[in-house]
């Protein structure tokens, strides 16, 4: 069953010097209880299209194309539901919401987890309090000490002892932090989780454990998770479909094993080579060489085709369709048919 | 402990650095001699050991039959209608007030201008009794209100200390309405403990008693609250604790030192120095607290408003903050301040509107710094994600981390407003129907104080200004531990 689906989205940033196309129609499916990790270099949009599933694009950015389908017509009345197709809005699509609806799903349905060491914690609440806070803008009529006991709880489940919950951010590791992080993510019960680079900032073995207890919750709760990162060993760990994008395009989408073992795309591969192998056989690294574009004015046709080291001349003047290879596809003109 | 183990204890404290060690040794051994002689030789550390152990005892004593107390039934609802009828006698002093003093003081003044800024004054200050009055009643009948009981009450003193320092022991036509202040706080504290819950009650306690634990661990936040309290209590007990009225004039002693009939002398036209000193000190006082208090909150408002809408929005405030930020504060100060004395005379609560003019940009900007890069923190965006309004990510999440700055911030403005009040009365700027330190400060100025030697003049106010800055500095400081959780030594 899709629960969320992103289809051709468009983000663009109209900043001064010129319009930062972001994300470029970019669509994903996220089916109950699978695990997409997204995975490019930095700049490329990821989060950029997360926060547009959130619809928490700031300014300058705006979303101008696509749609965001999800099913929250639960949390909206039949008037609500009425007033939006009688305009001929499609109520599924969040894009069409009113803001103070859309803050009806935050954090109840979609929830994201940020990345926490330093600031995703305010210093000056009890970290308790603050995952409490969750459920009294949720629930605004629930037992503040029935609302308690489910924070004290959430807190076990993650991992972090009930008795910090009433400690202030700066009393807590970092490890902990991220877990409360979860926590104040998964208390109300979401469907769909985004995490944008939970782990990147903490140590190995912190990583290795909070990145085993996400897991586990992923399991126990059945979550439909989308896990940022630019490290492909924590993609590895987690999930089980991989999308790679680059200049704000998805060029490669597939179940992991496919996408890694046997990549297809120049591109990705180029991006696992870039990365060291603990367990397999020692290799060369290698750097993609040359710079991401610059998505103001990003290269015409195919956008790696400036750094591809395989590249074609039809790959400056056409960009390149997804097409569909084993349970995914590629967008690249050395797998398309009518390549010259 | 004899002598020669304090030596030791004091010794092993600190490691001296080899040429200063002599003199270190010897200033040990001074300290330690006295600490003997005047702090356990005398027994007052016994003392002050005892009281102490004994003051807990007495205070968990309270705490058991409080929580014995509240848990009967009838007594409460004894306490609930003592509730009722301190919120009646409250009710009926403010109607009382109203009719009889407020209304005639009004339509009498409505020809002249000055006596009208004051019946204005006692108006805005009736109705806000009034408001609070009328809440109560409110925060009573509506559960979810009750919990903002302790902060009405906060703001009940205020009000009541605003009083004392308008002068409301000295004058007769504010009994009324300082009952009602009086009447309206019992009902809120009864109110509080006849109607919100046992446990919530137990709860605030606890909360207040560690926030004043950090407070009182600080030495400066103590050594603050003594000098303040010991400052307003002079400024309201006012003029009526002398032998004198503060414009009283003893001819036959002028410019007279010290005597035992004038404890701080007199000046020119015999004026008690002391009693005038205590009348002055209620105006500054206030002037400060006011004109601090709302610079702060207005730039604040601001602040953060330009800070979180950004745009076009944040352009304009932020351009109009520059302008007045450009010009040179004293000379503005002037131009304001003489605006009033063409129409008659100034007020002291045109003083404040002017400081809250000339200086809100400051803390305006300050603000908008701080909120601006909070705003792009991660905690605020993780509160949006999961669903909070802009309200609410306001009040609960950037006004709390403002809130240090901002308190800072409203102590060094009050301190700054009191200096600036001062200053302008010095410079003839200032109430001419009110005392203050400046104005006295003036007068000596006036009378060459300084060149024939009449100390008495000077020092007085002036030491009184550096008290009162002073005290508003550490309490600033001790506050900043008890907002500012990362500050707190543990
Ligand atoms: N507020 C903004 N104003 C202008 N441009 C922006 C803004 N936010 C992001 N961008 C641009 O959008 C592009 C995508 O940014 P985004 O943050 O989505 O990248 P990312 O893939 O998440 O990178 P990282 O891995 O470093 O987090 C970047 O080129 C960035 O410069
Ligand atoms: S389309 Fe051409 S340039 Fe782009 S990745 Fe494929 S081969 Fe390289
Ligand atoms: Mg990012």
């Amino acid at each position: 069953m899709t629960l969320l689906e992103i289809k051709n989205l468009k983000t663009y940033y109209d900043t001064r010097a010129g319009v930062v196309k972001a994300v470029d129609d970019v669509s994903i499916k996220l089916q109950k209880g699978e695990v997409i990790g997204l995975a490019g270099e930095s700049g490329c949009g990821k989060t950029t299209t997360n926060l547009s599933a959130m619809r928490m694009i700031q300014n300058p950015g705006k979303i101008v194309g696509g749609e965001i389908l999800f099913d929250a017509t639960s949390l909206l009345n039949g008037q609500e539901i009425e007033e939006l197709e009688e305009l001929q809005l499609n109520p599924r699509n969040i894009l069409n919401l009113k803001e103070e609806q859309m803050r009806r799903i935050r954090g109840n349905q979609i929830s994201m987890i940020f990345q926490g060491a330093m600031n995703a914690l305010n210093p000056v609440h009890r970290v308790g309090n603050q995952v409490h806070e969750v459920l009294k803008i949720h629930e605004p009529d629930h037992d503040p000490a029935e609302g308690w006991e489910r924070v004290l709880d959430i807190f076990e489940t993650v991992g972090i002892d009930s008795s910090r919950a009433r400690d202030y951010p700066h009393q807590l590791s970092g490890g902990m932090k991220q877990r409360a992080l979860i926590a104040m993510a998964l208390i109300s019960h979401p469907e769909v989780v985004i995490a944008d680079e939970p782990v990147t900032a903490l140590d190995v073995i912190v990583q290795a454990q909070v990145l085993k207890a996400t897991k586990e919750l992923q399991k126990t709760f059945n979550l439909s998770m989308i896990m940022i990162t630019h490290d492909l060993s924590v993609i590895s760990e987690i999930c089980e479909t991989l999308a790679i994008m680059y200049a704000g395009k998805i060029v490669e989408y597939g179940p992991l094993r496919n996408v890694f073992k046997e990549s297809l795309h120049p591109y990705t591969k180029a991006l696992i080579n870039a990365f060291p192998s603990i367990i397999g056989p020692k290799k060369e690294l290698e750097d993609i060489g040359g710079a991401p574009p610059d998505l103001r004015n990003p290269p015409t046709g195919c956008r790696f085709h400036p750094r591809c080291p395989k590249v074609m001349p039809i790959c400056s003047k056409k960009v390149p369709i997804n097409t569909p290879v084993k349970d995914g596809y590629v967008a690249c003109h050395l797998y398309q048919e009518d390549r010259k | 402990m004899t002598y020669t183990d304090i030596t030791k204890k004091h010794e092993k404290k600190k490691r001296f650095s080899k040429p200063r060690e002599k003199v270190n040794l010897f200033i040990t051994k001074i300290r330690a001699t006295l600490l003997l002689i005047f702090w356990e030789k005398t027994g007052l550390k016994k003392a002050i050991n005892w009281l102490k152990i004994w003051f807990k005892k007495v205070l968990d004593k309270i705490y058991q039959l409080y929580l014995y107390l509240f848990k009967i039934n009838s007594f409460v609802f004894v306490l609930r209608i003592l509730t009722v009828l301190f919120w009646l006698a409250a009710v009926s002093m403010l109607l009382l007030d109203t009719i009889t003093v407020a209304l005639p003081i009004y339509t009498d003044s409505l020809g002249t201008d000055e006596v009208l800024i004051k019946a204005l004054l006692w108006v805005i200050f009736d109705l806000l009794a009034a408001a609070t009055v009328l809440y109560v009643i409110v925060a009573i009948f509506v559960e979810e209100e009750r919990s903002r009981l302790p902060t009405i009450a906060i703001v009940q003193i205020f009000l009541i200390l605003a009083g004392l320092l308008l002068g409301l022991p000295n004058s007769e036509d504010s009994v009324y309405v300082g009952f009602a202040l009086l009447f309206n706080f019992i009902t809120i504290v009864f109110a509080y403990f006849s109607f919100v819950a046992l446990d919530d009650q137990v709860k605030s306690l606890t909360q207040f008693r560690k926030s004043s634990k950090v407070f009182f661990r600080n030495r400066m936040g103590k050594i603050g609250l003594v000098i303040l309290v010991v400052l307003v209590t002079l400024a309201a007990l006012g003029p009526s604790i002398t032998r004198y009225e503060a414009d009283d004039m003893d001819l036959a002693n002028i410019h007279e030192g010290p005597s035992d009939i004038h404890i701080l002398g007199t000046d020119k036209f015999g004026h008690d120095t002391w009693t005038v000193l205590l009348d002055s000190l209620g105006i500054s006082l206030l002037v400060g607290v006011v004109a601090g208090s709302l610079c702060v909150l207005l730039g604040t408002t601001i602040g953060v408003t330009s800070a979180y809408i950004g745009g076009w929005v944040d352009t304009i405030l932020m351009r109009f903050a520059d302008i007045v930020l450009v010009m040179p504060p004293l000379p503005l100060m002037f131009l304001l301040a003489s605006l009033p004395f063409l129409l008659g005379t100034i007020h002291w609560s045109m003083i404040a509107i002017i400081y809250v003019i000339v200086f809100w940009p400051v803390s305006a900007k300050l603000i908008r710094g701080q909120a601006l890069s909070l705003k792009q923190r991660t905690f605020i965006h993780s509160a949006k994600a999961s669903g909070a309004s802009n309200r609410y990510v306001i009040f609960s999440h950037l006004l709390p981390n403002v809130f240090p700055l901002m308190l800072t911030m409203i102590i060094t403005s009050m301190r700054q407003a009191i200096l600036y009040e001062a200053f302008l009365a010095y410079l003839g700027l200032g109430d001419p129907l009110n005392n203050s330190l400046g104005l006295m400060l003036q007068a000596a100025q006036n009378q060459f104080a300084l060149a024939s030697g009449y100390w008495w003049l000077i020092f007085p106010p002036a030491i009184a200004i550096a008290l009162t800055t002073l005290s508003f500095a550490f309490i600033g400081m001790a506050f900043d531990e008890i907002v500012n959780p990362r500050l707190r030594k543990r």
